[in-house]
C-alpha cells in the first residue's frame, strides 16, 4: 500500500484519539469508583441496579413499620400483663367474697376493691401509643368511656414489615377487654356484676360472675397468644431484614462499582500504548524523508 | 535537415520534463487538499518520420493528457461507509442528551420520585392519622407529576432541536446537489477539451459530502457526469439537473420531501443511511418514548386515582381524585398534575369512614408499587420506565460500537482512496529529481545540437 503524506499524518492523529477517548473511560471509572455511569455503560446491569436500590429503599421503610409494630405489640403486651395481674387479684377477691361466714362490712370492703381494679383496668384498656388507642380498632381516641360502654371498632392496625408481609401491629378493638358484643366478655360488666353480687351477699349471681370472669381471663391470654405469635413473626420478619440489609448494598456494589485492579491494569495498558504511538508518529512525522537528503 | 529535426526533438523533451514538474509542483502544492487526486503526466512517443535509407527516425516525445489517479470502487466504498457512520454518528450525541434526562433528568428522576411516592404512601400508613405526613405524600405526588412533565418536555425540546438542525442541513444539502450539478455542467463543457481533473475532484469531494448526510448512491456516467440517486429510485442530480429536498412540519415532525418533476415525495421513511437518515431514527425513537411517557402517565394517574377514590379522608368522605384525571392517554405526562382541589385532610388513608386511624387505604397506594397493569403490558410503573432507560440505554450502547466499527471502516476505505489518489511527497521529490534531470539532459541536447549547428554554419563563412 502507498503511504502518502495524508495517512502518514492522519493514521496516528486517529489511533492517539482512540487510546486517549479508553484512558478517559478508565480514569473515569477510577474517579467516580462506579463501574456504570450510565444506563449504556451496561444496560442489563443498570435494570437490576435500579430494582435492588429500590428495594432496599423499601427494606429501610419495612424496618421502620417493624420497629412502630414492635413498640406498640410490646406496650400491648405490657398492658395486658398488668391486666392479667389486675383480674388475678380480682379472682382472689372473688373467692374470699363467695366465703359465707364474710361480714357485711369486709363484703363491701371487697367490692369496693373490685370496683377500684375496675377503675385501673379501664385506664389499661384505654392505653394510647403515639395518640392512637391500644386496644380500641381504627377509630376512637377513647374507646372506652367513663360509662364503660365500648366506642371503638374491631379495626387492627397492620403494618408492612417485610416484602408482601402484613402484620397485625394490634389487637383488634376490644379483642382483650370486650367490644360490647355478646362474642366477647365485657370485663367492665363483670367486674361490675362481681361488686354488685358480693355486695349483696347474693350467693347465684355470685357464682354466674365467677364464671364470666374465669372466662374474661381466658379472653386476656388469648389475646396475649396472639401478640406473641405476631412478635414471633416480627422477629422473623426481622431477621429477614438483616439479612438483606447485610446483602443488597454488596450485590449492589458488585453490579455497580468498578473494578480497580482491572480498570488500574486497563489505564496502564492503555498508557503503554499511547506512549509506544506517540513515540513512533513523531518519528514518523519529523522522520526523514527525501527532502531532507536532496541538496 | 537532421540536424534541425535533433534540436526539437530536444525541445520536446524539454517539454515534456517541464510539464511534468509543473504537474509535480501542483501535486506538492495540493498534498494536503481534501479530495484532491494526484495527477500524472501521460507521455509517450511522437510518431516517427520515414526517411528513406535509415528508416524511421523518432521525433521525441508527446504528453499525451494529464490524468488523476482515480477508483471507482473504492469511491463508491468510501460513500458507502460514510453514508452508515453518519447514520449512526448522528444520533450519538440525541441519545446521550435523552439517556441522561431519562437517568438523571430531574433530581431525583421520575423512577425516584414514583418510589419516593409510594415510600410516602407507606410512611403514612404507619401513622395514617398524622397531617403532616399527608402532607408529605401530597408533595411526593407533586414532585411525580413534575418529573413526568418536565421529563416529557425535555423530550420534546430535544425531539425540536432535531428538526432544526434538519431544516439546516437540507438547505446545505440543497447546496451541495446544486454544486455537483453545477460541477457536473462545466465537466461536460470542459472536457470537450481534455480531462477536467480538478473540477472532477471537486465534485467528487462535494458528493463525499453529500453521501455524510444521505444515503446516496453514485453512478458515474461515459461523459464523466455523475448520477446521485437515494435508494428507491429517487434522483437528486442528474447531469446538470438537480432536484432539491424540502422539510414539511408533519405530525410527527419535520418531514424531508423530494421536490421531483411529478410533485413531492415523502423520503422521512425512505432514509436509512446518512447523518440525516440517523436524525431522523432517534427522532421517532424519542416520539416512542413520549408515547410510552404517556402511557405510564395515564396508567399511573388513574390507577392511583382509583385506589384514593375508595379511601377516606379525615372528613369521612371519599371518592376524591389524587391526581387532575387525565383525559387520554396522548398528552397525558405533559398535563401531569395534583388535584388542586384535594386538601391535606381529604387524603385518602382509611378504608372505612370515620375510621382515622386506618391505614388500609394508605397501605393500598404503596402496594400499587408492586401491582401490574395490564395497561402497561402486565409490568409494575417501575419496570415499564426502567424498561425505558434499559432500552436506551441499550440502543447507546449498540449505537456506540457499532459507531467504533463504521469508523475503522470508514478509515480504511479512506486509507485505501487515499493510497490510490493521495499525494506521496517522497514519490514526487522522486519525480521532481528525474524531471530535473531530465530537463538538464534535454538542455544539454538543445546546447549540443546548437554548438554543431554553428560549427556547420563557420564552413560557410
Amino acid at each position: 500500500m502507498r503511504l502518502t503524506e495524508r495517512i502518514r499524518y492522519q493514521r496516528p492523529a486517529q489511533q492517539i484519539e482512540r487510546l486517549r477517548n479508553r484512558a478517559e473511560r478508565a480514569n473515569e471509572q477510577l474517579v467516580s469508583g462506579a463501574r456504570v455511569l450510565r444506563p449504556s455503560d451496561d444496560p442489563g446491569a443498570t435494570l437490576r441496579i435500579r430494582a435492588l436500590e429500590r428495594r432496599y429503599a423499601r427494606l429501610e421503610q419495612h424496618e421502620r413499620g417493624a420497629d412502630v409494630a414492635e413498640a406498640r405489640l410490646l406496650r400491648s403486651d405490657a398492658s395486658l400483663s398488668e391486666a392479667h395481674d389486675t383480674l388475678g387479684r380480682v379472682h382472689e377477691l372473688t373467692i374470699q367474697g363467695l366465703n359465707a361466714s364474710l361480714s357485711p362490712q369486709d363484703a363491701e370492703n371487697i367490692a369496693l376493691e373490685i370496683e377500684g381494679l375496675r377503675d385501673h383496668l379501664l385506664s389499661l384498656a384505654n392505653t394510647r401509643v403515639e395518640g392512637r388507642a391500644l386496644f380500641g380498632g381504627d377509630g376512637a381516641a377513647t374507646p372506652y368511656d367513663a360509662a364503660l360502654g365500648f366506642q371503638g371498632d374491631t379495626g387492627a392496625l397492620r403494618l408492612e414489615v417485610g416484602e408482601g408481609l402484613r402484620l397485625e401491629a394490634s389487637l383488634p378493638g376490644g379483642a382483650a377487654f370486650g367490644d360490647g358484643t355478646p362474642a366477647t366478655v365485657d370485663l367492665f360488666a363483670n367486674l361490675n356484676d362481681l361488686a354488685a353480687a358480693i355486695r349483696g351477699r347474693l350467693e347465684g349471681p355470685m357464682q354466674d360472675a365467677f364464671e364470666v370472669l374465669e372466662a374474661g381471663q381466658e379472653q386476656l391470654n388469648t389475646a396475649r397468644g396472639r401478640l406473641g405469635i405476631a412478635l414471633e413473626t416480627l422477629g422473623q420478619a426481622r431477621a429477614v431484614n438483616e439479612a438483606l440489609r447485610a446483602r443488597l448494598p454488596s450485590e449492589i456494589s458488585d453490579l455497580k462499582d468498578a473494578d480497580f485492579t482491572a480498570v488500574v491494569a486497563d489505564l496502564s495498558l492503555t498508557d503503554n500504548a499511547l506512549q509506544a504511538t506517540l513515540a513512533t508518529s513523531s518519528r514518523l512525522m519529523s522522520g526523514a524523508t527525501l527532502l531532507d537528503f536532496l541538496r | 535537415m537532421t540536424l534541425s529535426r535533433a534540436f526539437f526533438t530536444g525541445a520536446s523533451g524539454l517539454r515534456a520534463s517541464q510539464i511534468g514538474m509543473a504537474t509535480v509542483g501542483h501535486n506538492i502544492a495540493n498534498a494536503d487538499t481534501e479530495g484532491y487526486s494526484r495527477q500524472r503526466a501521460r507521455v509517450s512517443v511522437m510518431d516517427a518520420v520515414y526517411l528513406g535509407r535509415p528508416g524511421y527516425l523518432g521525433q521525441g516525445a508527446r504528453v499525451d493528457a494529464v490524468q488523476r489517479a482515480h477508483d471507482a470502487f473504492l469511491e463508491r466504498q468510501v460513500l458507502r461507509d460514510r453514508s452508515q457512520l453518519g447514520f449512526s454518528a448522528s444520533q450519538t450525541h440525541t441519545l446521550r442528551a435523552a439517556e441522561r434526562l431519562f437517568s438523571e433528568g430531574t433530581q431525583p428522576d421520575l423512577g425516584g420520585s414514583m418510589g419516593a411516592f409510594f415510600d410516602a404512601a407507606r410512611e403514612l400508613s404507619l401513622s395514617p392519622s398524622s397531617l403532616g405526613h399527608r402532607q408529605e405524600l401530597l408533595a411526593a405526588a407533586g414532585r411525580v407529576a413534575r418529573a413526568f412533565t418536565t421529563l416529557d418536555g425535555d423530550v420534546a425540546t430535544l425531539s425540536a432541536g432535531i428538526d432544526a438542525d434538519l431544516n439546516g442541513r437540507i438547505e446545505d444539502i440543497n447546496a451541495l446537489i446544486e454544486r455537483v450539478a453545477g460541477l457536473n455542467a462545466r465537466i461536460a463543457s470542459d472536457e470537450a477539451v481534455a480531462d477536467a481533473n480538478d473540477l472532477r475532484d471537486q465534485r467528487d469531494e462535494a458528493v463525499r459530502l453529500l453521501a455524510d448526510q444521505l444515503p446516496i448512491q453514485a453512478i458515474y456516467g461515459e461523459t464523466g457526469q455523475v448520477t446521485l440517486q437515494i435508494e428507491g429510485g429517487f434522483t437528486l442530480v442528474q447531469g446538470d439537473r438537480a432536484r432539491a429536498l424540502a422539510g414539511v412540519a408533519g405530525p410527527a415532525g419535520l418531514e424531508v420531501h423530494l421536490i421531483g418533476e411529478h410533485g413531492p415525495s415523502d423520503l422521512t421513511d425512505r432514509l436509512h443511511g446518512g447523518e440525516v437518515g440517523g436524525l431522523l431514527a432517534v427522532r421517532q425513537r424519542l416520539n416512542d418514548e413520549r408515547d410510552a411517557l404517556d402511557a405510564l402517565a395515564f396508567s399511573f394517574a388513574a390507577e392511583v386515582n382509583a385506589v384514593h377514590q375508595a379511601g377516606f379522608g379525615l372528613d369521612g368522605l371519599n371518592g376524591r381524585d389524587l391526581f387532575i384525571a387525565p383525559a387520554a392517554v396522548a398528552g397525558a405526562a405533559s398535563q401531569m398534575g395534583v388535584d388542586p382541589a384535594l386538601t391535606t385532610a381529604q387524603v385518602g388513608a382509611a378504608a372505612v369512614g370515620g375510621a382515622p386511624h386506618d391505614n388500609a387505604n394508605a397501605q393500598a397506594l404503596a402496594d400499587l408499587e408492586r401491582a401490574t397493569h395490564a395497561a402497561l403490558a402486565g409490568r409494575t410503573f417501575a419496570d415499564q420506565f426502567t424498561d425505558q432507560i434499559h432500552g436506551l440505554g441499550r440502543l447507546m450502547a449498540d449505537n456506540l460500537s457499532a459507531q467504533a466499527q463504521l469508523e475503522v471502516r470508514r478509515d480504511q476505505s479512506e486509507a485505501l482512496r487515499e493510497s490510490v489518489a493521495g499525494v506521496s511527497v517522497d514519490e514526487e521529490m522522486v519525480d521532481l529529481t528525474r524531471f530535473q534531470k531530465h530537463f538538464e539532459a534535454s538542455t544539454r541536447v538543445i546546447q549540443t545540437v546548437d554548438q554543431m549547428l554553428d560549427e556547420v554554419l563557420s564552413l560557410v563563412r
